[in-house]
């Protein structure tokens, strides 16, 4: 098996997945400049982030060279190695807040790891399972490799990370073959317990799950199953609510009502929403955001790297990026139906999953739909960890993309 | 290879597809509702109604010495700042609030430039202003948006140039610092002042509290709406310190008579610091507010460098002082022992082809180690030093904390140096230096460099037979009430055992107590006193005085050190000044 040759490299390699992702580096890249220029850091964030992309690309050429079975067998390892670096963040003494382990010039993010590891292991799993006949037993493989890492990160305490894993596990169970209604029994519960803050919204939120499983003929049997878990779920709520950390309670509430707390966690949306909302049609230009330079926004060049979008590109600029994330989100999935290979196709998805998953949080958190979490914009946002990572899952697509018709 | 084509991929793909989009969509609906339908109303909110984060400067903490003389507190002060976005959308503003408080537009255009990387950080561009500019700006601040007045705590040194180099100063923060502070978390702001030298320096986290911050709103003109919320600044920790004012006083109006010179004096117990005094000095309240270039090119080009802390930041040949250091080797090495007589001192003594001269020209005869001690004859040592092994001689001063810092809590110190055979081929090659070197080395000349802050803590270790880490603050005290301590205080034993300690401690007494002993100026009546002269050879000019005492001998509880830089004779120069701290301390001790 001759890979490279060159034409047919030229043939199915995905370019315009690859220029898209270029094209959103650079335009990072941009923007991480302006987004430096008002905070007394110029020197740092842009040119420190080209040298995290030069790292990125390395990433990603090595999953793009590496045979797929060679990611299989890798699978076990880098899972494991995350989980013992999760495992260590966990036990280190004296340090309960961080999420990274320090190596000097550079902050090792294991949770970005570990989702490299956690999509490598669930395809590993996943395709072992023959597609058709669904038990609930093979559902507990794959919850377990889930779930290791979901609890450790959500002991950092970390929630909008833990979440990037459901949404990993999610996309790849369908992908695998699990009925839409197990999906529903899976799902039902996270969606019954925001539901639960509210007892109307509550009861209505069981009718539709029931209209549903009936629509999706479910048996008898499962119906009484969903919905007496579904209980459960409603009653262990409140207790859940008051184990989580007050600022989560506060994120949560916040989300719900941003007014409660103008000047907390309600701060950085409103200013968000400001800055975004006062960008107009086509932006207030490249270096000229006024918001921006605000110390109301201290998470501008991470987490809120999108606001500084909209401040100075406008809407435009911002449907210009959202699109390029969709034509390479779109090309992934395309990679994914054509693939004849299923550890191969599982792959994609989970990679597919956490990286859609990311886009739309941060951005939705940055306009105020969703809660502030903490997710990194991949790609964009300032950061090394979540750059290597985003990098080498992309390389492992367009690997999978150039050996489709091989496997 | 295994080819299974998975039936309902495309199905799947399509399903999945449409939750992405449906995702996509709903984040650019959201971004047209609010850019293109909403941008009015956001772009009003963006320019009309600001909220400002308002920084509330915390009290720095008062530094008092051991009594509770006050040594540094701060005072209430006003300031003009000025918001750099708003400035930039009206430039004659500044044109304006020039005239009215008569400092150069041009000048004030510089001070807000340099704050331009945080545009909406309020900048200060004038310090401590009185109450008549304050109103002046108050009356008129509707002609003049983006200016403030802010009232600011400013630091304050009752004592002047008494304590300037263990107290040090304060600076304004610098972007660099800014932009560490930003992700250490330190609480800094554009403008916050952060000690630069000495204890200020040392302890600045403690002393510094945590700024408070008030949310102002305002209109695009800068127009102060209401206060949204505030959060109080907490004052930062006390500091008492272990110096003891009138001892420093003394010691300061008895170098104003010299050049240049450092004056310490400790606790050989504990290792408190009672006098850390450097000459000459600078006055501290120069930089509370903002240094001006006139003073700071005074202070900086003066020839006897002012900024200098002489007791831990310069390293000078220590002389004679360093005699018990050579005696111990001696003692150690079997070359000596205490009653034996060397060979007589002629005045000079020959070894090789050099001749190597004793201070006293007529000479000192034949004299065992006391009376060599007592009277500082070089020849005797000499005759040590060329038998010596310089390593181990070196290893002697090691011990006695020769060679590297003393740990005292100050932000810079010197480590001297103390040649090994090492460092000596290094230097000068494994031929380019012979045993006459050593000669040198064992009077303390040569290579050997110590600051005075070692000299006094050698001197403690002889005294009590165990090294101490000096240290300067007692206690803190925070804005609750409770005391913090200070560094703890730690001793380690020196190698050296009671008979080896014991001749050297004769042979200081003797100094000082004898009646041919050099150190005789430094007598305190009723109390016996161990010290020792020394009378270093500088090159480039007159000798420095040295003279380093302990008393009482019998149970020591003080440590003098004296030097004085080009001043001559230790014995004539130095031991005075040691004799007139001792006496004040012990009288005092007995009045009360």
């Amino acid at each position: 098996m001759r890979l490279y040759r060159r034409r047919v490299f030229v043939r199915d390699f995905d370019w315009i997945l690859f220029l898209s992702v270029a094209a959103i580096l650079i335009f990072g890249l941009v923007v991480l400049y302006s987004a430096g220029r008002t905070t007394g850091s110029e020197a740092s964030y842009h040119s420190r982030q080209l040298i995290w992309m030069a790292a990125g690309l390395m990433a990603l050429l090595f999953a793009l060279v590496l045979p797929f079975r060679a990611l299989d067998g890798l699978s076990i390892p880098i899972y494991g190695v995350s989980i013992l670096m999760l495992l260590f963040l966990v036990f280190m003494p004296g340090r309960g807040a961080d999420r990274w382990i320090s190596l000097g010039f550079f902050h090792l993010q294991p949770s970005e790891a570990a989702k490299i590891g956690l999509v490598l292991m669930l395809a590993r799993v996943l395709s072992d399972i023959p597609p058709g006949r669904w038990q609930i037993r093979r559902m507990i493989a794959p919850a377990l490799v889930a779930g290791v890492p979901f609890v450790l990160v959500m002991r950092q305490p970390d929630l909008g990370t833990s979440l990037v894993f459901g949404s990993i596990l999610l996309p790849m169970l369908f992908w695998a073959g699990l009925p839409m209604k197990a999906i529903l029994l899976a799902v039902s519960p996270v969606v019954g317990m925001l539901a639960a803050s509210n007892l109307w919204a509550w009861v209505v939120f069981l009718l539709i799950l029931f209209v549903l499983l009936i629509v999706l003929r479910a048996s008898a049997g499962f119906i009484s199953v969903a919905l007496g878990a579904n209980m459960l779920v409603g009653i262990a709520a409140p207790i859940l609510w008051n184990g989580l950390h007050s600022y989560q309670q506060a994120r949560i509430l916040t989300f719900l009502d941003p007014g409660r707390d103008p000047l907390g966690a309600g701060y950085q949306i409103i200013q968000s929403a400001v800055a975004i909302g006062s960008g107009g049609f086509l932006g207030k230009g490249f270096l000229q955001g006024t918001q921006k330079g605000l110390s109301f926004l201290p998470e501008q060049h991470t987490d809120f790297i999108f606001s500084v979008v909209g401040e100075e590109f406008g809407f435009i600029g911002c449907a210009g990026l959202l699109l390029l994330y969709t034509i390479v989100l779109i090309r992934m999935l395309q990679i994914a139906v054509r693939t004849r290979n299923r550890f191969a196709a599982l792959l994609v998805i989970g990679f597919l999953g956490f990286l859609s998953f990311q886009i739309v949080v941060n951005v939705g958190m940055t306009l105020g739909l969703v809660p502030v979490t903490g997710l990194p914009l991949p790609l964009m946002s300032y950061g090394g960890s979540s750059l290597i990572t985003s990098l080498f899952a992309i390389g492992a697509v367009l690997s999978v993309g150039l050996r489709r018709t091989r496997y | 290879m295994m080819r299974e084509i998975d039936p309902r991929a495309r199905e799947k793909g399509i399903l999945l597809g449409v939750v992405l989009l449906a995702g996509v969509l709903l984040l650019i609906g959201r971004l047209f509702q609010m850019q293109v339908l909403g941008a009015e109303e956001y772009t009003a909110k963006a320019d009309e109604n600001r909220i400002r984060p308002e920084r509330l400067t915390a009290l720095r903490g008062r530094i008092y010495d051991r009594t509770g003389l006050i040594l540094a507190d701060s005072r209430p002060s006003f300031s003009v700042s000025v918001i750099p976005y708003q400035i930039k959308r009206d430039p004659e503003v500044l044109n304006r609030l020039g005239a009215l408080i008569d400092v150069e537009p041009e000048e004030l255009r510089e001070r807000v430039r340099r704050g331009y990387s945080r545009p909406y950080e309020p900048r200060v561009v004038v310090r401590d202003v009185d109450i008549r500019t304050v109103s002046i700006v108050e009356e008129r601040t509707r002609e003049l948006p983006g200016v403030l007045i802010a009232s600011e705590p400013v630091r304050r040194y009752p004592q002047g140039e008494r304590f300037a180099h263990l107290l040090g100063y304060l600076g304004e923060v610098s972007e660099r610092e800014l932009r560490e502070a930003a992700t250490s978390g330190s609480g800094l702001g554009a403008g916050s002042r952060v000690g630069r030298t000495g204890l200020e320096k040392q302890y600045d986290r403690r002393l510094r509290g945590k700024d408070g911050v008030r949310y102002v709103q305002e209109d695009a003109r800068g127009r102060t709406l209401g206060t949204l919320r505030e959060s109080a600044p907490v004052p930062g920790e006390d500091l008492r310190l272990t110096v003891d004012g009138s001892l420093q006083a003394l010691s300061e109006s008895l170098l104003k008579n010299y050049m240049a010179g450092a004056v310490v004096a400790l606790d050989p117990r504990t290792g408190d610091i009672l006098v850390l005094s450097s000459w000459p000095s600078f006055d501290p309240n120069l930089f509370a507010v903002s240094v001006s270039s006139a003073d700071w090119d005074s202070l900086t080009g003066h020839k006897q460098h002012p900024l200098l802390n002489r007791t831990t930041q310069a390293a000078y040949p220590p002389g004679s002082v360093f005699k018990l250091i050579t005696s111990l080797t001696g003692l150690m090495e079997g070359l000596v022992k205490p009653e034996t007589r060397l060979l007589p001192c002629l005045g000079s003594y020959r070894f090789g082809r050099r001749v190597f001269r004793c201070w006293k020209e007529e000479g000192h005869g034949s004299l065992p180690l006391r009376d060599a001690l007592a009277r500082s004859c070089d020849v005797y040592y000499y005759q040590i030093g060329s038998n010596m092994d310089l390593d181990r001689f070196s290893g002697v001063a090691g011990d006695f904390g020769f060679g590297k810092k003393t740990g005292v809590d100050l932000p810079t110190e010197r480590s001297g140096l103390v040649p090994s055979k090492k460092y000596m081929n290094d230097r000068y090659g494994r031929s380019g230096w012979g045993p006459g070197f050593k000669l040198n080395h064992s009077i303390g000349q040569g290579e050997i460099l110590t600051t005075p802050l070692q000299i006094a803590r050698y001197f403690g270790a002889i005294a009590t037979g165990s090294i101490v880490r000096p240290r300067l603050l007692k206690e803190s005290i925070d804005p609750d009430g409770n005391r913090i301590d200070g560094p703890e205080s730690v001793a380690r034993a020196v190698s050296y055992t009671a008979d080896l300690l014991d001749p050297v401690r004769l042979g200081i007494i003797e100094v000082v107590e004898g009646l041919r002993g050099t150190g005789g100026a430094a007598r305190v009546p009723g109390i016996r006193v161990a010290g020792k002269t020394g009378t270093a050879q500088n090159p480039h000019g007159l000798e420095h005085a040295w003279f380093v005492a302990y008393a009482p001998a019998e149970q020591p509880e003080i440590v003098v050190c004296v030097f004085l830089e080009q001043a001559g004779h230790g014995g004539s120069e130095a031991a005075p000044i040691a004799g007139d701290l001792l006496r004040l301390y012990f009288s005092r001790k007995r009045g009360a």
